[in-house]
């Protein structure tokens, strides 16, 4: 047998792929950020979290990465993209770059993909789920309506989230997502 | 359900079934401390698709294919082990990921064997004679399955190696691996994988474990391999086919291997008839003799093969049949691949009493000479 005609194969990039998630990952991140200065339920989630918390949520093994902090206010901070030097108590990767697509494009919702194993949690479960939950009202406030459904576990009532509450939420978000503050 | 006294089950392998499962294997190997595997695929026409689809779903991972084979494999005999083993080695690789089923799948674990016992893998034949964990290997089943590949043992040189250790760590089922296969592969596979099942649940040493695969095998066949079968494109169907099959195999690797089975090989063997259409046959006749001869099918065997409808809407005592009519209804499904007896594939009788004679030499568990003439001359007349 010639060895030579079986040559190895060192792994190829999918890079418009993680241009895309990296864009989402930047956009979910900095409305994170917003929403927890608009919202109550998510400004609530962030005071019952632990000081000086922070999360990574990315994919599995060379990123892109998003990194929200929690500052000494309780507010969310997004902290970029960059996880190296700083110090992350719960990292939420996903176990690929094609079931980050599936889940950044809505075809599995994050609860759905969860579910299936998709991601690896390193860090307190509980935050993690304190993280998805607020993950779901980002996406509430980010998506319309009929896309949202596909994102998240249950969308919410009227009686939960008001249509007045939401759309001046969403633009609010949105100003403030862009603008970075 | 019945509540055992005794038993013993291995549940070996990890399933990973669905959509983009293959992007699942780089975490999984990273898991078992593994970044530079071997990956074995069957070549010939139509090879590029797998090798293709597998190389792209490493992409954006840690791990580096150490050497990439996509020869020609006959059958597993110790040459070919031998030549692979040394690939292995001189590429520096740590794990095994192959492609495909058959004799592919007995050759990648003999490679494992070799490698890691570090002496020639016919010598390992036998029960029990491998003594460590072998290197991580993961199964993607493509087409032809023998319905061993998922189970404990492998075979070198027409010998066989049974060891705990020779289940794959984990099975990997993806649409773009099964949706490629041909009908006839397709059909083989399933009918395999239902005479697996089957013998696996009627056996003596049936238990809850065995009767949760086997059944779950059973209802995936009943309700899929029509489809399957006719449109092997279909991906929903060649999923639910070779999950039947990983099943089944669980299930028979932890059972001994029955009738149908022995009586099968044994014919395939002397008249080159598919063993997976000697199966079929066969295991439809050993029902038919069960009934026969009053021996009864348990209730939950006859829900798995009739399906919750078909049983509820039959009386107590008309459960065995309909379960049996599913079968049979899904053989007149199959549109048309599948024959109505032995007769019609020319078998003759003489070869039938030979069969007979090789299966019950074969058979370790002492099977009864008369039960199989009836069994086999019952699936050469058809009735």
């Amino acid at each position: 047998m010639n060895y030579d005609s079986y040559p190895e194969i060192k792994p190829g990039r999918k890079t418009i792929k993680r241009i895309y998630i990296a864009v989402m990952l930047f956009v979910v991140g900095r409305a994170i950020q917003a929403a927890c200065r608009v919202d109550e339920t998510v400004k609530k989630e962030f005071k019952n979290l632990k000081d000086g918390f922070a999360f990574a949520l990315g994919v599995h093994p060379h990123g892109p990465w998003m990194i929200v902090g929690r500052d000494a206010k309780g507010r969310a901070r997004y902290l970029g993209w960059n996880p190296e030097g700083k110090r992350i108590p719960l990292t939420m990767s996903i176990k690929s770059v094609e079931s980050a697509i599936l889940v950044f494009t809505f075809q599995e919702s994050t609860s759905v993909a969860f579910a299936r194993n998709r991601f690896v949690v390193d860090g307190d479960l509980i935050d993690a789920l304190a993280v998805v939950r607020v993950l779901d009202l980002v996406e509430v406030y980010l998506l319309p309506k009929l896309i949202a459904s596909l994102a998240v576990k249950r969308y919410p009532k009227w009686s939960e989230l008001s249509p007045v509450r939401k759309h001046v939420g969403r633009i609010v978000i949105y100003t403030r997502t862009l603008l970075g503050f | 359900m019945q509540s055992p006294n005794f038993y013993e089950f291995l549940g070996r392998p990890k399933m990973i079934s669905g959509k983009r499962a293959l992007e699942q294997i780089p975490v999984e190997m990273e898991g078992y401390g593994a970044g530079r595997p071997l990956v074995l695929i069957q070549g010939g026409p139509g090879s590029r698709g797998p090798a293709d689809a597998i190389t792209r779903a490493l992409y954006d991972s840690s791990l580096v294919i150490g050497a990439l084979y996509d020869g020609a494999i006959a059958g597993s005999t110790s040459g070919i082990a031998n030549e692979l083993a040394g690939l292995f080695r001189a590429r520096k690789c740590d794990s095994i990921i192959a492609i495909g089923g058959g004799a592919l799948v007995d050759v990648a674990k003999c490679v494992n064997m070799e490698v890691t016992e570090k002496k020639p893998a016919r010598t390992l034949a036998g029960e029990g004679r491998i003594a460590r964990e072998l290197k991580p290997m993961v199964l993607v089943p493509v087409a032809l399955v023998s319905g061993n590949e998922a189970a404990n043992r492998a075979f070198i040189d027409g010998l066989a190696c049974i060891s705990d250790f020779l289940s794959p760590d984990v099975v990997v089922i993806d649409h773009r691996m099964t949706s490629t296969a041909e009908t006839g592969p397709t059909l083989y596979s399933g009918l395999i994988a239902l005479a697996h099942a089957l013998e696996a649940a009627i056996s003596v040493s049936a238990n809850p474990m065995i009767d949760a695969y086997a059944y779950a095998s059973l209802r995936l066949l009943c309700e899929h391999l029509p489809v399957a079968v006719k449109k092997p494109s279909d991906k929903k169907s060649s999923v639910a086919v070779a999950n039947a099959a990983a099943l089944g195999a669980i299930a028979f690797s932890n059972a001994p291997a029955g009738m149908a089975h022995h009586l099968a090989e044994a014919l395939a063997g002397g008249t080159g008839i598919n063993p997976g259409i000697c199966m079929g046959l066969l295991v439809q006749a050993l029902l038919k003799a069960r009934l026969a001869e009053k021996k009864g099918i348990r209730e939950e065997l006859c829900l798995a093969l009739a399906g919750p409808e078909m049983f509820s809407a039959a009386p107590v005592s008309g459960r065995a049949k309909a379960a049996l009519g599913a079968i049979d209804g899904m053989f007149a499904d199959l549109g048309g691949m599948m024959p109505g007896s032995l007769k019609e594939l020319g078998v003759t009788q003489e070869r039938l009493d030979e069969a007979v004679r090789e299966a019950v030499k074969a058979s370790p568990s002492k099977l009864s000479e008369k039960e199989c003439r009836a069994v086999i001359g019952r699936a050469w007349n058809g009735k």
